[in-house]
Parts: structure tokens; C-alpha cells; sequence
């Protein structure tokens, strides 16, 4: 229950990110814009592997979304692709479903959660 | 100073790249590795910092290019990487990385990194031998030119 009621968003990056520029929010804009048009591609590819039990394309593909989804402060997005990675790295991919799901509960909550602080124009 | 951004990964490219424009510094991006290694062979470029994982020429194989090349000057790399195991940073730190930075990034780190950069290539510049090229950590190229005490 507690997952579900806490902060997907590490607020600090978001403030960290808010101070790249002189206070317009471009910068928080463009990174959260670009992070929200790969993260979409990368999740397609993420649950494509996944399901095909690619391990080495699973530990690529959920490495690629765990830095970017820190790098916007989605953090507990990328605990969940940091787990998928460590199990792919060590090819224990049978609950391949189970691990989708984790993701897809997080992916669906981080990006709520960023299109509220930089919604698109 | 001109700092080349090697990163695959487009949120890593901006975000260094709003760090490092803010601190003063001209940036130059490439996508993927095989496009910094041109940049990299044109000259101009005082600093790398750069992705371990990208397509064609990783960060590391980058850093073994650069440290094997002629270029004029020298170029001081920080790889910036997600891979956080003592391995790879040992790994990356022997391929001709002067140093290592684990991802997310803040600026204090790059900072950090940028100012020993400045120093570096300011000495290096000034140096009458040849250039520091070997894969040899920077640390040791220069205790054979001086003593310690």
C-alpha cells in the first residue's frame, strides 16, 4: 500500500532540473519532453524482449530506461528497471511476466507524474 | 574550454548539455561513438565526456583511441555511465578514462571533474615533452616527470 501511495518523482532532481536554466523550466521541459518520446519507444522494446526472453536485450533495454528515468527523477521507475536489469544479467528472466507488470505499474505512474510538472504545450 | 558530449541516450546528451553550457563551457554533441571519434580526430576538443554503452564505438574503445592517436593536445576523458561496479570503473579508468562519474550526474560532480580538466589540459598545454598519451592513469605520467617528496 505504501508504494502505491508514495512519490513516484524523486522531487529533488525535478528542483535540480528546474535550476539548469534561468528559471524558465525550458531545460526541465525539454528533458522531460524527450525523456517522455523515448521512454515510450523504450518501454515497446523493454516488453518485447521480455516476452521473448532475450536476456542480454533485456539487461540492454532496461539499462537504457534506468538512467534515463533517473536522469528525470522518476526514480522509483528506475529501482524497477535497475531490478529487471540485475535479473537479466543473471538470466533469471522466469517471471518475465511479473517483472512487465512492476513496470508497467511504475511506467504509468512516472509519467503521470511528469506530464503534471512539464505538461506539453 | 570545448567539451564533446558522447551519449546515445538523448536525456544524459541534454541534461550534460545544460550542465556544462552552464558553467560556461562551449559543448559539441555526438550520438554515438563512431561520430565522436571524428569530432574527436578534427582536433579543437579540450575534454570528452563520455556514455560507456553506445552503438558503434563505445566509451572505452573511445578512450583507447584517443590515448593511442596524435593529436596535438591532450584530451581529458570522464566517462559517465550507469555501469557502477568497481570492474567497469577499473576497466574504463584503464582504457585512458581520467576519470569516472556514475549516473545521474548533478553539477557539483561535473563541476568538479571540469575544473581538474581545466588544470590538466592548461598543464598539459605548457608541457615542453611530448603530450601524456599512454593509457596510463594521468597520475602516473606525471610522477615519472616529478619526483615526490
Amino acid at each position: 500500500m505504501s508504494d502505491l501511495l508514495s512519490d513516484p518523482l524523486n522531487r529533488s532532481q525535478i528542483e535540480f532540473l528546474l535550476s539548469l536554466d534561468d528559471g524558465t523550466g525550458e531545460a526541465l521541459q525539454d528533458i522531460v519532453g524527450e525523456y517522455l518520446t523515448m521512454s515510450e519507444e523504450g518501454r515497446e522494446e523493454l516488453l518485447r524482449v521480455l516476452h521473448d526472453g532475450d536476456a542480454s536485450a533485456v539487461e540492454h533495454a532496461a539499462h537504457t530506461l534506468k538512467g534515463a528515468s533517473a536522469n528525470v527523477g522518476a526514480s522509483a521507475l528506475a529501482d524497477v528497471c535497475a531490478d529487471i536489469e540485475r535479473h537479466a544479467r543473471q538470466a533469471q528472466l522466469e517471471d518475465a511476466a511479473g517483472l512487465a507488470q512492476r513496470f508497467e505499474t511504475e511506467f504509468s505512474r512516472a509519467r503521470a507524474a511528469l506530464q503534471a510538472v512539464a505538461p506539453r504545450p | 574550454m570545448r567539451i564533446l558530449i558522447a551519449d546515445d541516450e538523448p536525456t544524459s546528451r541534454l541534461l550534460l548539455k545544460a550542465i556544462v553550457s552552464k558553467l560556461g563551457h562551449e559543448t559539441i554533441v555526438a550520438e554515438e561513438g563512431s561520430r565522436a571519434w571524428d569530432l574527436l580526430s578534427s582536433g579543437g576538443i579540450d575534454v570528452l565526456l563520455t556514455d560507456w554503452m553506445m552503438p558503434g564505438i563505445d566509451g572505452p574503445e573511445l578512450c583507447r583511441r584517443v590515448r593511442e592517436g596524435t593529436g596535438d593536445s591532450y584530451v581529458y576523458i570522464v566517462l559517465t555511465t550507469g555501469l557502477d561496479h568497481p570492474e567497469h570503473v577499473l576497466e574504463g579508468m584503464g582504457s585512458g578514462a581520467d576519470d569516472y562519474l556514475i549516473k545521474p550526474v548533478d553539477s557539483f560532480a561535473v563541476q568538479t571533474r571540469l575544473i581538474a580538466a581545466e588544470r590538466m589540459t592548461e598543464l598539459t598545454a605548457s608541457w615542453p615533452g611530448p603530450r601524456p598519451s599512454s593509457r596510463e592513469p594521468t597520475s602516473t605520467c606525471w610522477s615519472s616527470h616529478s619526483p615526490t617528496t
